[in-house]
């Protein structure tokens, strides 16, 4: 025989109310605590990659370690490949130079050789050829035998500071290379 | 497993047990007992809180708890209703029943009513209405010591809960309660319980020496208790007496009840067999209420 509460009716309805809201607070609880561990563990999913095998991850370290050196070799052949570009592009000074002394020699006594690069880049240079001579005619030869090389064109000679200086004349020529 | 918590407050002193409900079913797991320093139905506030900090002391565990319903709160009637089989609305009329029996509003107490054994068409229940308000108050001054009250219940149908668990196959059963405030007698009818009264005059007499004469007037309540309830179940089976409260330490009246009744007497024991200690056995009857809030 079950005998029943005499607990009046509004504290049952209340203890009823109170265990609700209890039951609420625990499921609200429980769903807050999983939505957290839920979003910590995305979290920490997106922060780390997954552990990969032992055998792939060194495999990997061998291929960047050969990618490092592929990287290296390639950086020398560019740079080699650039100092081309530029030997290409550039007269051979030491050939030119020994070309003028040849030409000049027993005629003139060269003082200084200035080179600049054209106006238009790198594509023709001027050659400033400052010497002096035994006699006044010597300038004029050097003139036709740098033309007759073939490696020089405008060759010309500056008429203006031509003036003696005791028994030697002191020239002036100026020219251009296209390489 | 549930535990739950009886506290069976009378206006001497407070007693409370702690059991665990299980499906062989229940074991003590602590009990405490203090002496009240006022009369009142309801706690004082400072009563309250020494309640609760003895249950503390003593290993209660926080559970919900069993009080006995105030005694100037408690009406019982017995009630004839309709047949259940008549489709009248029969909860309605027992509480307009018993309102107009107790001369009381209909919303001022909370009802429970059971039926009684009998052997015409008539549906015959006991009924046992609780006043709100001194109820109210009683529970406020325990909830504010933080114990948390879950049920509340008339003693007399706790002391019943306990005694359908004394062992014998008895049809008639009565226990009596023997405080020194007074004496309360149940009589029950397998479990269900048919009355309680508490005899005018019956207390138990701190001198030992008055004892003898104590435990004759009680004997004789308790023959006119088995002869109702034999006359009421029409059975003849010997009746078991179960004495329980302070009287049950009193040696002088345990042998003279045991000269009157004989084999008869069998004190209460728990599921496990061992013998309950006979004051807390009101506090575990109001544990043992299944019907919690």
């Amino acid at each position: 025989m079950i005998h029943e509460n005499l607990l009046p009716a509004h504290r049952i309805a209340r203890r009823k109310l109170h265990r609700c809201i209890n039951a609420w607070v625990m499921a609200l609880g429980i769903l807050g605590v999983l939505t957290g561990g839920l979003i910590v563990g995305a979290n920490i999913t997106k922060a780390r990659p997954p552990a990969m095998p032992a055998g792939l991850t060194q495999d990997i370290e061998l291929g960047r370690s050969q990618l490092g050196m592929l990287e290296v070799q390639l950086e020398q052949l560019q740079r080699a490949r650039d100092a081309y570009e530029r030997a290409e592009s550039t007269p051979r000074w030491d050939r030119l130079l020994q070309v003028i002394a040849r030409e000049s020699a027993g005629r003139a006594q060269l003082k200084s050789i200035q080179i600049a690069s054209g106006s238009d880049g790198q594509s023709s240079w001027s050659v400033s050829i400052h010497g002096s001579t035994s006699d006044a005619q010597s300038p004029n030869v050097l003139v036709a035998r740098l033309e007759a090389t073939g490696l020089f064109s405008n060759v010309r000679r500056r008429s203006a500071p031509g003036l003696p200086t005791g028994d030697r004349t002191e020239f002036f020529l100026d020219c251009s290379i296209n390489p | 497993m549930p535990i739950r918590t009886g506290i069976d407050i009378s206006p001497t002193t407070v007693t409370a047990a702690q059991i665990k409900i299980g499906k062989s079913g229940w074991s003590l797991l602590a009990s405490a007992r203090m002496s009240r320093s006022s009369e009142d139905s309801a706690l004082e506030a400072h009563e309250a809180r020494r309640l609760e900090s003895l249950l503390f002391r003593r290993g209660f565990t926080s559970a919900a708890c069993v009080i006995n319903a105030p005694a100037d709160a408690l009406t019982s009637a017995t009630m004839e209703l309709p047949p259940a089989t008549s489709g009248a609305p029969i909860d309605k009329l027992a509480r307009a029943e018993f309102a107009r029996r107790s001369q009381l509003e209909q919303g001022d107490f909370v009802l429970s009513y059971w039926g009684l054994p009998n052997n015409g068409p008539a549906n015959q229940v006991m009924a046992v209405g609780c006043l709100i308000e001194p109820t109210d108050a009683c529970i406020d001054s325990l909830e504010s010591a933080g114990l948390n009250v879950a049920g509340v219940d008339d003693p007399a149908r706790a002391m019943g809960r306990l005694l359908s668990g004394v062992p014998g196959a008895t049809t008639v059963r009565v226990g009596a309660r023997v405080e020194a405030s007074g004496t309360c007698i149940v009589v029950l009818h397998h479990s269900t319980m048919l009355y309680s009264r508490s005899p005018i005059g019956l207390e138990l007499h701190p001198d030992p020496s008055e004892h003898a004469e104590f435990a004759s007037r009680l004997g004789r309540e308790i023959e006119a208790c088995v002869s109702f309830a034999r006359h009421r179940s029409r059975s003849h089976a010997p009746a078991a007496v179960s004495i329980l409260g302070e009287g049950a330490h009193s040696s002088t009246l345990m042998q003279s009840l045991s000269r009157k009744f004989g084999d008869s007497i069998s004190q209460p024991v728990s599921p496990s067999g061992d013998q309950i200690d006979a004051t807390l056995a009101p506090a575990i009857g109001l544990a043992l209420l299944e019907d919690i809030a």
